[in-house]
């Protein structure tokens, strides 16, 4: 595992992420006590470690892109964009959700947590 | 249809979805095409998004995980569900005492759904070039596979039998030798299969050299499964995260140079007999009647990953245990979701008609796409 | 593709693999995930099966008096069998051929049999913290 902050984050991915030599498996979010972050996930071919770099984020913070440096991780990117609400640089707006869903699902919000997931299980 | 301009050159767009019969499911391309060969992609995957991520998080303990997240595809329902358990059970920390049976039964559960998945998508495949009577034949020979499997797990496609520390049915005696015999005639319809995809004149003029992945590019879009093996990237999360008993039977990668959508069809078929190899080695290797379901105490307390092949390619699954009966969060990567970034692509300077059965080679899973 | 000829000519008087099905009826496989069935004399009303219940579509009632019903939704179930597995008395049983089609006239109300079943549940629960609360305090 990785730590590294919103400053840094790209110069590890980019001193990790060799394409012969490392997979890039996907991107995610997870909502926490301490915050937000994101975490990519990386899977070695040679040592067959799964390796994450994670980078605490707050609410409202804006995300560079990392797809200059890998490529497919545009996809990821706008999912968590969609799902969690954070901004990130270059995404298209409902990649993911239908234009009139409930914007970002993922969130924990306190109050309505509840009606969001019998809503999430109703569909 | 209208015309619009890109970089001076008059273009066509094409929407193509979001229902199309090319596509079992729902997905919009919308292409700009000028006198058929397509300039410009653009695509949306928003159509199926049903928050089961959510609903893992808030509504389902992590015993009924398995069953929950096997709804998320109709196709791969399995490996869907082996993922998750092996996850849960790292979580939990009891990985490690997972029978052999279970293992076996699991291998067996997975290799049958691929058996049927490749198929599936090859006979979908012929149908799209036009060539109906393969797809029928094809299908045909999918009903034995589908049969095998009610046999087995009591449903057809929905196995429904993997649960966290086990599996909840066995395979009994008489049943292994039924399927022994049924492995047989599989076996006779992969060689069919096989030698359609290499001899017939239709068809392989039909794919050769359509699409053409290269390895540097398929590294650099992070290809898995079938579309990355056939350009030559030797890699299979079978062997590289074991789950199962595939590196004590050593499991054959197998690769191709091409990447056309020819050679993804043909490695499709080949692991095809790969895979009847897996299921009578798993079924041979151990007997019936060890136990089946470890007693689960502990809730999912670390976090864990685990990395599946299914049909379709590297599934992942990464839980955070939080000592709860719910985990704190599932996220699922699925292997199309890694196959899209590469179709606008492939798809550039590909005439219009050659569109489908490009897109079908790569074998695209919507529903698993959106969850 | 002289092969490929002889093959369909074949198929032209090969016999269908999949069934005439009115004409002909299915016999599912032992062990096909079927329908649920409940012994009443054998059960106890425990509620294990509603707690392992992947769907939620077992509920129990209790009327006025004493009499229990189990209730079990055919269209919420997704036939895993998780509930038969977790009876601890043996009183479900899943069988091999599925439920049959439902028509309007006995189709369960079963959003008004969740809300009673809730309230039953809520009251078990209140019951079974007030117990741990006092196991707890001696
Ligand atoms: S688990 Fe068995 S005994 Fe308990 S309520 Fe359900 S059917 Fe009755
Ligand atoms: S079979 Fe599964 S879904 Fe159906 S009632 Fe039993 S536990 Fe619930």
């Amino acid at each position: 595992m990785i730590e590294a902050s919103l400053m840094d984050f790209k110069d590890k991915i980019r001193k990790l992420y060799i394409p012969e030599k490392v997979h890039y498996i996907g991107v995610d979010a997870y909502e926490g006590e301490e915050g937000l972050e994101v975490r990519y996930w990386f899977f070695s071919y040679e040592t067959r470690d799964v390796v994450m770099v994670r980078v605490s984020v707050k609410h409202g913070e804006r995300v560079p892109s990392i797809s200059d440096i890998v490529k497919p991780a545009f996809m990821g990117e706008w999912e968590i964009a969609d799902l969690f609400g954070i901004e990130i640089e270059g995404r298209v707006e409902n990649f993911f959700l239908s234009p009139d869903s409930p914007r970002a699902p993922l969130l924990n919000k306190k109050k309505s947590e509840d009606q969001a997931g019998r809503e999430m299980g109703e569909k | 249809m209208k015309k619009i301009k890109v970089n001076q050159e008059i273009c066509t767009t094409i929407p193509m979805g979001s229902q199309h019969v090319a596509l079992p499911e729902p997905v919009k391309l919308v292409f700009d095409t000028e006198n058929e060969v397509v300039k410009r992609v653009s695509f949306d995957v928003s159509y199926v998004h049903r928050g089961i991520e959510k609903s893992l998080t808030t509504m389902y303990d992590f015993k009924k995980a398995p069953y929950v997240v096997g709804r998320i595809c109709g196709i791969c329902a399995i490996a869907h569900s082996i993922a998750c358990t092996v996850a849960l059970e790292r979580s939990i920390g009891i990985d490690g005492e997972v029978p052999d049976r279970v293992r076996a039964v699991r291998m067996i559960g997975l290799e049958l759904d691929r058996l049927q998945s490749h198929f599936l998508i090859n006979g979908h495949l012929a149908e799209v070039c036009g060539y109906e009577n393969i797809f029928m034949h094809l299908w045909r020979c999918r009903e034995f596979i589908l049969d095998t499997a009610d046999m087995l797990f009591g449903n057809r496609v929905q196995y429904d039998v993997v649960c966290v520390g086990g599996v909840n049915r066995d395979i009994d005696e008489k049943t292994g030798t039924r399927i022994s015999e049924a492995l047989e005639e599989i076996e006779e319809s992969i060689g069919f299969m096989e030698e359609v995809f290499t001899r017939d004149k239709t068809l392989v003029k039909r794919l050769e050299g359509l699409g053409v992945v290269s390895k540097d590019k398929a590294f650099e879009y992070g290809l898995v499964g079938p579309s990355a093996r056939a350009s030559g990237v030797k890699t299979d999360c079978r062997i590289e995260d074991d789950w199962g008993m595939y590196r004590d039977f050593g499991l054959e990668i197998i690769t191709m140079t091409e990447g056309d959508a020819l050679a993804r069809c043909l490695v499709r078929v080949l692991e095809c007999f790969e895979s009847v190899r897996m299921i009578r080695e798993a079924l041979d290797s151990t007997s019936p009647g060890e136990e089946i379901q470890l007693r689960v105490r502990d809730n999912p307390k670390k976090d864990a990953v685990c990395r599946n092949e299914a049909p379709r390619g590297e599934l992942f699954y990464y839980i955070r245990g939080t000592g709860k009966k719910i985990p704190g969060r599932v996220k699922i990567r699925t292997p199309t979701f890694a196959n899209i970034p590469i179709l606008p692509h492939v798809m550039i300077g590909v005439r219009y008609n050659d569109v489908p059965p490009l897109l079908m080679s790569f074998d695209p899973c919507l529903s698993c796409t959106g969850r | 593709m002289l092969k490929m000829f002889i093959t369909s000519i074949k198929n032209l008087f090969r016999k269908p693999v999949t069934q005439l099905y009115p004409y002909e009826k299915y016999e599912p496989f032992d062990g096909y995930r079927g329908k649920i069935s409940w012994e009443k004399g054998k059960c106890t009303f425990c509620m294990k099966c509603g707690r392992a219940c992947t769907s939620g579509a077992i509920k129990i009632l209790i009327y006025s008096g004493e009499t229990k019903e189990w209730v079990w939704n055919p269209i919420q179930c997704i036939y895993c069998g998780e509930c038969v597995r977790s009876c601890p008395f043996g009183a479900l049983i899943q069988e091999k051929y599925y439920a049959s089609p439902i028509t309007k006239g006995e189709k369960l109300d079963w959003s008004e049999i969740e809300k009673k079943a809730g309230r039953l549940e809520d009251r078990w629960r209140r019951q079974l913290r007030d117990r741990r609360g006092k196991r707890k305090s001696e």
